[in-house]
Order: C-alpha cells, then sequence, then structure tokens
C-alpha cells in the first residue's frame, strides 16, 4: 500500500539507507561488505529503496552509484519551523488576552 | 512505557490566571476562536469535528481525547484545493496537538505539544533513519 513504509519495513534496508545516508554515495560492490547478505541481496534492497523514492540511482561508469534522497528530510525541518512559529503566534495572542506570567 | 514522539513541537507559558480560566481559554470554543485561529468552530468533546483558518490555511479538526480540566487533545491537518480536479480538496498529513494546563505557585501552566504520528510519511523518514527532533522553547 505504502511504498515507503514497505521499503522501510526491513531491518537491512534501514542499515542500508542509513549507511548511504550517514558515508554518502556508493555502489553496490562498495556497500556490500558491510551487509551479511549477497552483493545481489543489496542490490535488490536498493532496488526498492529506489522504487519507494528513497534512493536514487546513477550510472557510472560499469557501476550504478545509489544516493540517499535527503529531501524528506528537509521537508520535516521545515515543518518542525513552521509549526514552532505558528504556536508562538498563537501563544502570544493568548498571552494578550490572559496576560503574561 | 510511553513511547517518545518522533518529532514534535513543544511550548511552554506560564499565566497569571487560576488554572480554571486557563482551562476555558483551550476548551471553549468561544474563547479558542479568540486566539487559536482566525476563524474557528470545532465541537469540544471527544469525537467532535471542527474547522480553522490560521495562518492563510484551512485546517480540519477532529477532538481526540478530553479530560476536564487538564487536557484536550485533537488531530488536525491542512485541505488545500485540488489544482488538477476542480472542487475537490487534497488532504495535508494529520498531526496530534496537546495541551497540558496545570496549577502553578503564580497561576497556570500550558503545554503545548504537536506531534508527527508515524503514519505521517514524511515523520515515517525521519524516525526509521533514526533522527529524534524535537524543537522547543519555555517561557
Amino acid at each position: 500500500m505504502d511504498a515507503v513504509f514497505a521499503a522501510l519495513a526491513d531491518p537491512t534496508r534501514r542499515a542500508v539507507l542509513q549507511r548511504l545516508l550517514e558515508d554518502g554515495p556508493a555502489t553496490a560492490t562498495a556497500l556490500a561488505p558491510a551487509f551479511p547478505v549477497s552483493r545481489q541481496a543489496v542490490v535488490k534492497h536498493l532496488g526498492v529503496l529506489g522504487d519507494a523514492g528513497l534512493v536514487t540511482a546513477t550510472r557510472d561508469g560499469r557501476e550504478v552509484r545509489y544516493a540517499a534522497r535527503t529531501e524528506p528530510m528537509v521537508e520535516a525541518a521545515s515543518w518542525l519551523a513552521r509549526a514552532g512559529a505558528q504556536w508562538d503566534a498563537r501563544l502570544a495572542r493568548l498571552v494578550r488576552q490572559l496576560g503574561p506570567r | 512505557m510511553e513511547t517518545a514522539p518522533d518529532y514534535a513541537v513543544e511550548r511552554v507559558q506560564d499565566f497569571p490566571v487560576p488554572v480554571g480560566e486557563l482551562w476555558s481559554a483551550v476548551s471553549d470554543e468561544a474563547q479558542l476562536a479568540t486566539w487559536l485561529g482566525d476563524e474557528l468552530e470545532l465541537e469540544v468533546r471527544p469525537g467532535g469535528s471542527g474547522r480553522i483558518v490560521d495562518d492563510g490555511e484551512v485546517r480540519r479538526v477532529v477532538v481526540e481525547d478530553l479530560v476536564d480540566g487538564e487536557r484536550l487533545s485533537f488531530t488536525w491537518w491542512t485541505e488545500h484545493l485540488d489544482q488538477r480536479r476542480p472542487g475537490a480538496t487534497v488532504a495535508g498529513p494529520p498531526t496530534r496537538v496537546e495541551f497540558v494546563v496545570l496549577p502553578t505557585d503564580t497561576g497556570s501552566r500550558l503545554i503545548v505539544r504537536e506531534t508527527a504520528p508515524l503514519s505521517s510519511r514524511w515523520a515515517l523518514h525521519l524516525c526509521v533513519l533514526g533522527f529524534r527532533c524535537v524543537a522547543g522553547a519555555r517561557t
């Protein structure tokens, strides 16, 4: 139903994604030794992450380079900033009404 | 054990009024209308629904829980007109808001917490990746 949810339900996929986020873009060959699964399995996980929009793939010579997408995090950070500013404005109105401390 | 919110905005504000007066300000429809948004209609009872216009956005609201004199929680989400389908609307990701009021030595305290639940798509990205953001300010 939700591709993102399904993609992140698997612990190996979460670990692969986390590694791409922390260490930057990498090929499946470079990633595979860090996981207790075959290179083919890592490629398959990257495919699922790609279908969910969490990872992008770019051809780099004979290999494919995978990178984590950070837009969702930027979106979340902007939500935090906006929601915070909105509560400040609302509470300022309430303070004007009830008086400060 | 209560699970920590994946990410949340929290504000704490003290008021020089008795806790009962603060409770009315955060739970009475007519009083909420004076500060929570520019326009507000809300049936304040568990399951009650409403609509708020604030900061240029329309929000739909559903009251979740109400403990008289202590706490009120609701879920809300923004609603935009669908650019592709005239007359239709698109709902933004829902977030949960909780008001808690407490008596203090000098009056009362309001704690406001807005959290993005797991079901909301962008929160999921963060929580699963091990991020936890809490943006808060104490006054």
